[in-house]
């Protein structure tokens, strides 16, 4: 121009029309590129495989253990009931149930719920849960996918979006921008679905890589559409997180102000929201401590016994006292009587009680899952655990399962043995009578299931929703700041 | 006046107290004409570019460009403008070419190396720095960069806010010569600035923003550079 040439023939002004699908397409793509030459995003890449790689060797190995702990327990099962059963020992049926090989991803409920439970004749025990048995889970208190997304991959998010708008004002570069036919919820959202594109980038490589090790392992990805939800829930929680650091970088201000906003509001729901409502719930309707309930089946129990008891030792002493030749017939009706009493009784007093407890727990379940809701974090959480077959609807599931055991079995077995003692008639002593059931029938160790995908589906649908609205809500926000945005420098 | 490349019809924006802002400016650019806002600090400059670029909604009036309102037809009248800010400070990672490829797209069009380049060599542009991240270059390149976009898009009209402050006497000239390159082609072009010096040379129109109302909206050549000084100066110590 300097040189008075010529200038390019004019176009006709406007040209081809613009939508905003196009400008969107545009600035995504920019957005990812932009990335892709970062450091951020090659920093944050990186970690969260290490992380994933790292949280899945823990997992299997743990899982390997708890199953190897419950294989030597199998193979010693049967032979331990038959010494009992053989020693005419009063039979107590200890079982253990398996651990979820999708513990890998989240391990959930899986701390608190009892690794095993013991028929007695007094009723049914839960024994004590597995703890932590390697060192990086006493450092980082079970790791965990769901850990590392929920806290690690959440402030990554952060560290993507958080001077994704500010820094482009402050360079000036955003008033360029809104020179062209650009709307800005445009801009918004383009760089909402960049930044979670990327996210995206960083998390399927490291997740595809736990599932490879859990088929390695031998671990087995079971239910694939188990572990698709999961990604997709947990894309959906970070999009939330996308959609704040874009909120508050939609804010304007200094991109310092802007990171330490973004890091108070995911402290908030990260840590501080999801302790407050646990201590909420703690307050509002404390856990029900397991030797209370036990002490209550105790009292119950003990008195149905003692009835029953008494019906035997009235058998016992006709027996003793008849010389009839139906005395052994008549005995053993009594008895059989007397046992299906009991086990109705007692099935319907603690059938009554389970069920009390049932409502109980339910009622803080309700309570814990109301007040989750407030926070993205522990609603994730939530959901991960279920989808993991770790968390409320497999915990439920067990124990029914358990129940149905101990009724159906357990409580045969510990009960086919019963010994009746006489001094007091006849004058050649005491008189003792043992009796013995055919139980090999019932000589079947504890086969857990898991809870079927339809009920976890169901139970999982609300708290996705509630990421969902989470989400909406962020991405709602960052459009009304950047309407309002003051896009000078 | 629908050939106007530029038209604010009693235009009103105030902000906070309501003393501060522009109030019932109207003027009229039309194509192919140079037109100089000049006016001291915080007369009103930059919010009335702000207005015509719409980044800001005035309080009253209406503002079109080519005939296209900014208010209500902002696209069409988006795609006819080419907005220079003071600091041009582009993406500092990417090149010239990139730069003005990537906005390019936002106006629906895909350019080729070509055309960039022929609308950088136009601009005097030095071959070496195209391919090279903006941010190495200097306020003086990143203006020309800047032009070259709108270059690119066709615009008809150049708004350029403060273009001159901190360049050195060499690259003020060039710049002018670009000016006026660019009314040669029948763009029009608003110069918003608050430096009186040599103006009328390379201009058509002179307006004279104070406290936020035109007062003056003249032929330059009806105006010599010290009436505008004078103009300017009672306006600044005012």
């Amino acid at each position: 121009m300097s040189e008075r040439t010529p200038l390019p023939e004019r176009r006709q002004a406007g040209g081809p029309a613009v939508t905003q699908a196009h400008v969107f397409s545009t600035i995504v793509r920019k957005e990812i590129l932009d990335h892709a030459r970062g450091r951020r995003f090659v920093l944050g890449a990186v970690m969260t495989l290490a992380l994933f790689v790292l949280a899945s060797i823990v997992r299997v190995s743990d899982f390997r253990q708890a199953h190897q702990e419950r294989n030597l327990f199998l193979q010693r099962w049967l032979p331990s009931v038959m010494e009992q059963l053989e020693r005419d020992e009063i039979v107590q049926v200890e079982n253990t149930r398996a651990v979820s090989p999708l513990s890998i991803l989240t391990v959930g409920l899986e701390p608190v719920v009892p690794f095993r439970f013991t028929s007695t004749k007094e009723g049914l025990r839960f024994g004590q849960s597995r703890s932590a048995q390697n060192p990086v889970d006493a450092l980082f208190g079970y790791l965990d996918v769901t850990f590392i997304v929920s806290t690690l991959l959440s402030l990554l998010t952060i560290a993507f979006t958080f001077d994704s708008l500010c820094g482009e004002r402050a360079d000036g570069t955003l008033a360029l921008m809104l020179s062209y036919p650009v709307e800005r919820r445009t801009i918004v959202a383009a760089k909402i679905a960049g930044n979670m594109i990327v996210t995206t980038l960083c998390f399927f490589p490291a997740f595809a890589a736990v599932a490879m090790i859990a088929a390695i392992t031998g671990v087995g990805t079971m239910a694939p559409w188990h572990w698709l939800a999961y990604a997709a829930i947990a894309l959906l929680y970070l999009l939330g997180f996308t959609a704040i650091g874009v909120a508050v970088s939609s804010r304007g201000g200094r991109s310092a102000d802007s990171a330490l906003t973004s890091l108070f509001i995911w402290v908030v729901i990260v840590f501080v929201t999801p302790r407050a409502v646990a201590l909420v719930v703690n307050y509002a309707h404390p856990p029900i401590r397991g030797v209370e309930i036990a002490l209550r089946e105790d009292e119950a129990v003990s008195h149905l016994r003692l009835d029953y008891t008494r019906r035997l030792d009235s058998a016992f002493r006709l027996y003793m006292g008849s010389d009839a030749s139906s005395r052994q017939d008549d005995f053993n009706k009594a008895r059989r009587e007397a046992i299906d009493e009991l086990r109705t009784r007692r099935r319907e007093v603690l059938a009554r009680m389970w069920d009390e407890q049932m409502i109980d727990e339910q009622a803080r379940e309700e309570w814990l899952r109301a007040l989750s809701l407030l926070s993205p974090a522990a609603v994730f959480q939530q959901v991960a655990a279920e989808l993991s077959w770790t968390g409320d609807e497999q915990r439920r599931h067990f124990l029914r399962e358990a129940r149905t055991y101990d009724e159906r079995i357990g409580r045969h077995l510990a009960e086919s043995r019963d010994l009746f003692f006489s001094a007091a008639h006849g004058q050649d002593g005491a008189h003792a009578l043992v009796v013995h059931d055919d139980v090999k029938p019932f000589l079947i160790p504890f086969q857990p299931t898991w809870a079927l995908s339809g009920v976890i589906l169901r139970s999982a649908l609300m708290p996705a929703s509630m990421l969902m609205v989470f989400a909406v809500f962020a991405i709602a926000a960052a459009s009304w700041f950047i309407e309002r945005l003051d896009v000078r420098a | 006046m629908n050939d106007a490349g530029l038209r604010c019809e009693s235009v009103t924006r105030t902000f906070g107290d309501s003393q501060r802002g522009v109030f019932d400016v109207t003027l009229s650019i039309p194509k192919g004409t140079v037109y100089a806002l000049l006016g001291g600090n915080g007369a009103g400059k930059t919010t009335l570019i702000n207005l015509c670029l719409g980044v800001l909604q005035p309080d009253r009036g209406a503002i079109f460009i080519a005939g296209f309102d900014i208010a209500t037809d902002a696209t069409e009248a988006k795609r006819r403008l080419a907005y220079v800010p003071e600091v041009a400070r582009l993406y500092a990672h990417l090149n010239a070419f990139e730069n003005i490829r990537f906005f390019e797209e936002l106006n629906g069009r895909r350019v080729s190396d070509g055309e960039v380049e022929d609308a950088l060599s136009r601009l005097s542009f030095p071959p070496a720095a195209m391919r090279r991240p903006c941010g190495i270059y200097s306020k003086g390149m990143r203006q020309k960069v800047v032009i070259a976009m709108g270059l690119v898009k066709s615009a008809g009209l150049f708004l350029l806010d403060e273009p001159s402050s901190g360049l050195d006497p060499a690259s003020s000239r060039q710049l002018v010569r670009i000016i006026k390159g660019l009314r040669d082609d029948g763009r029009t072009v608003l110069i918003s600035t608050h430096e009186s010096h040599n103006i009328c040379e390379y201009t058509d129109r002179v307006g004279i923003l104070r406290e936020g109302r035109l007062v003056t909206d003249a032929a330059s050549s009806t105006l010599d550079t010290r009436t505008i000084d004078d103009l300017t100066a009672s306006e600044t110590t005012a």
